[in-house]
């Protein structure tokens, strides 16, 4: 795989974005009308029953991701520029690297964003390190952009594919949110440290590193026509 | 060695059979036009030699490359325009083609020199969403061209572009055939493919139905189009 | 067509006597610990054979999932596809017959343990499988496209079933059930009737596609 290569797709694709911020703008709004929303309905709860604060912010990034992250590809497909992509001598390996970066920043971008406004608006009590809560965060979402970016090919060609990416993705990410919530909850809630989450980070990990193999053998063919 | 040569190649989407065993080949440094009505397998044909389809069953070489197994030597070879130029709208020409130059590994001088060549330089810094029809369908033949491609293949490259820009499009093919590179094309404007080509073939339902120079294949009618007309049968379709 | 018959009915043989002797032979097992097992332990005779031949599916699936991405043999399409729906039809069974379980045994019908967790998740992956095949036309791209959530969703099912083994587990280990000799014959006896109802529900299914797109005019 050739870094260059890679980045010259980050590149393309972040300053097209950033000249529309089309999909970014929507995220954020998104997101933060999510959290707000959740604030109103379950902030009194969260008050009292802390543990249920993190699932409710991966419910957050699930949604907006779900919505926001199949662009990538949807973009292109719709425009037929996945055909100039495709002619080009990138490999599907350096392709998929480059749209799942592209992803992991956006979400890193809403992340950034929406984690202090969710802390905020539920008054959440930060008992652990906010810097560890961040990187578990920043690690579930990487598992999540390298599946969504992989499984968003899928339904290219699929009837109705905004309907079907929610099915087919969340079964597949089920262990990781389960686990980076869990961790989340020990960090945020238990006030606990790295060391008392390393068994959700080590299979987090190895997920995100199958994952990751499996999409690069299988992209080969998630492209083709 | 031909610069494409496509033996009894097959392709199904579900139950239709789009091709029917297609065979032909183009030599080195000639311009190949297919021709026939819309539906006949044009475009599957072209997207296949393009690496962007897989055939079910049939070989085909680019340069005697084989494309289902050799795609990323046969990209590397070729230059595709199609309708769709194959831009971002949001980019401006330069950093298009800046993007493709470095997907293709090309110095960036080489950029200057296309937009130079396609004489976009004075909008080069503008956004693609801006341009009209014609400018978009001659920055397309610069990205296309970016790489030095042995081949091109045009699909249908003039569809929506006025005669002054038709015109202008078939005089920059002129120039590169006499750069020696190899033009396979398909159009529904028979008269400036006659213009160009010296070799065509008529695909029809998926089979070719007639090969040759293109001399020969209307021998025997007034015109090409009639010739055309005459073989797949089409009354109108132009 | 002769073998689908004799073995049909060998599996029903197996699968009838096994029922008589779970339901009505076999003498209540006394636990002091839990003592609605007593009568209860009986379901275990149909919640593992079902169990057994869903999981048989979705590995089926796996396999032919791969099998197509390197042979691109249509087949494999067509057994992946129907292994996967037979399995999610075996694997409603092994929820409902879970849930039936659960609810006296564990007090709640739906306690997230591990197990039943991973059976969940992966009917929700095959059910995703059977909608993606369902929403593509293309039959080559349905075939790519599903082979590799084939692969996505299996490799899922284990990491599932692996996150929630850092959680406490309320199921029995699946092979530490203690029976006695005669009732593990017999559950081995109902499983292999369950796989061959299984294998010859993939075959007929099979059978039907192609008959199917006989008469839709492919070939």
């Amino acid at each position: 795989m050739r870094v260059s290569a890679v980045v010259n797709l980050v590149v393309k694709d972040l300053r097209a974005e950033l000249r529309t911020k089309h999909t970014v703008n929507f995220m954020l709004l998104f997101s933060g009308l999510a959290v707000a929303f959740f604030s109103r309905i379950a902030g009194s709860y969260v008050g009292s029953v802390p543990e249920i604060g993190p699932g409710l912010l991966w419910l957050v990034f699930l949604f907006t991701g779900m919505l926001g992250l199949g662009r990538a590809f949807v973009k292109e497909k719709e425009l037929g520029t996945l055909d100039g992509l495709r002619l080009t001598p990138m490999s599907s390996a350096e392709i998929l690297a480059g749209k799942a970066i592209y992803n992991l920043l956006l979400m890193l971008g809403v992340q950034s964003v929406i984690f202090p406004l969710f802390i905020v608006f539920f008054d959440f009590p930060v008992r652990g390190g906010f810097a560890l809560a961040f990187a578990v965060l920043t690690l579930g979402n990487t598992c999540f952009v390298i599946v969504s970016s992989a499984l968003a090919t899928l339904v290219l060609n699929a009837r109705a594919r905004e309907l079907l990416l929610p099915v087919i993705l969340l079964p597949v990410l089920f262990p990781v949110i389960v686990l980076s919530v869990s961790a989340l909850n020990s960090v945020l809630v238990g006030g606990e440290g790295f060391l008392n989450i390393l068994g959700e980070i080590k299979i987090i990990l190895a997920y995100a590193v199958v994952m990751g193999v499996i999409a690069m053998l299988t992209f080969d063919f998630a492209l083709e026509e | 060695m031909h610069a494409v040569e496509i033996r009894d190649v097959e392709k199904c989407f579900g139950a239709h059979r789009v091709l029917r065993g297609v065979s032909l080949s183009v030599a080195e440094g000639e311009a190949f036009v297919l021709l026939g009505p819309n539906g006949a397998g044009k475009t599957t044909l072209i997207r296949i030699v393009a690496t962007l389809l897989r055939q079910d069953s049939g070989v085909v070489r680019v340069l005697g490359y084989d494309t289902r197994r050799e795609a990323q030597e046969v990209r590397r070879r070729i230059g595709v325009v199609t309708h769709n130029p194959l831009l971002y709208e949001e980019l401006t020409a330069r950093e298009n083609l800046t993007f493709y130059a470095r997907a293709y590994g090309v110095p960036l001088e080489r950029i200057e020199e296309l937009l130079d060549r396609v004489e976009l330089e004075e909008r080069a810094d503008e956004p693609v969403s801006t341009f009209s029809r014609g400018m978009k369908q001659r920055l397309s033949i610069a990205r296309a061209l970016l790489h030095s491609p042995e081949v091109l293949l045009l699909d249908e490259p003039t569809t929506g572009l006025d005669i002054k820009g038709r015109r202008d499009f078939y005089a920059l093919l002129g120039n590169l055939l006499e750069e020696g590179v190899t033009l396979l094309m398909t159009t529904h404007h028979t008269e400036e493919a006659e213009r160009l080509c010296s070799r065509g073939a008529v695909l029809r339902s998926g089979r070719v139905v007639a090969q040759g120079e293109l001399s020969e294949l209307k021998a025997s009618v007034e015109s090409l189009e009639d010739a055309y007309l005459q073989m797949t049968g089409e009354e109108g379709e132009g | 067509m002769l073998w689908i018959y004799f073995s049909l009915a060998a599996a029903f043989a197996m699968f009838a006597y096994g029922a008589y002797k779970a339901l009505l032979v076999f003498p209540p097992i006394y636990s002091p610990e839990n003592p609605v097992m007593e009568e209860l332990y009986r379901n275990v005779f149909f919640h593992v054979p079902v169990n057994a031949s869903g999981f048989l599916g979705f590995t089926i699936t796996l396999f032919a999932s791969i099998l197509y991405l390197k042979t691109r043999d249509m087949k494999y399409d067509l057994i992946a596809a129907k292994s996967a729906k037979v399995g999610v039809f075996f694997i409603t069974f092994t929820l409902l017959t879970g849930m039936a379980w659960a609810k006296p045994a564990w007090g709640t019908y739906w306690n997230w343990d591990p197990r039943e967790t991973t059976a969940l998740i992966m009917w929700f992956v095959y059910l995703g499988y059977l909608a993606l095949r369902e929403a593509i036309a293309e039959e080559r791209a349905r075939a790519r496209a599903s082979a590799i959530l084939g692969i996505f969703g299996y490799t899922s099912g284990i990491f599932t079933l692996l996150s929630t083994r850092i959680f406490p587990s309320l199921h029995p280990p699946t092979f530490g059930l203690r029976l006695e000799p005669e009732m593990g014959m017999t559950l081995g006896l109902m499983i292999t009737g369950a796989v061959i109802v299984f294998l010859n529900l993939v075959y007929l299914e099979m059978r039907l596609e192609r008959v199917k797109r006989g008469l839709a005019g492919g070939r």
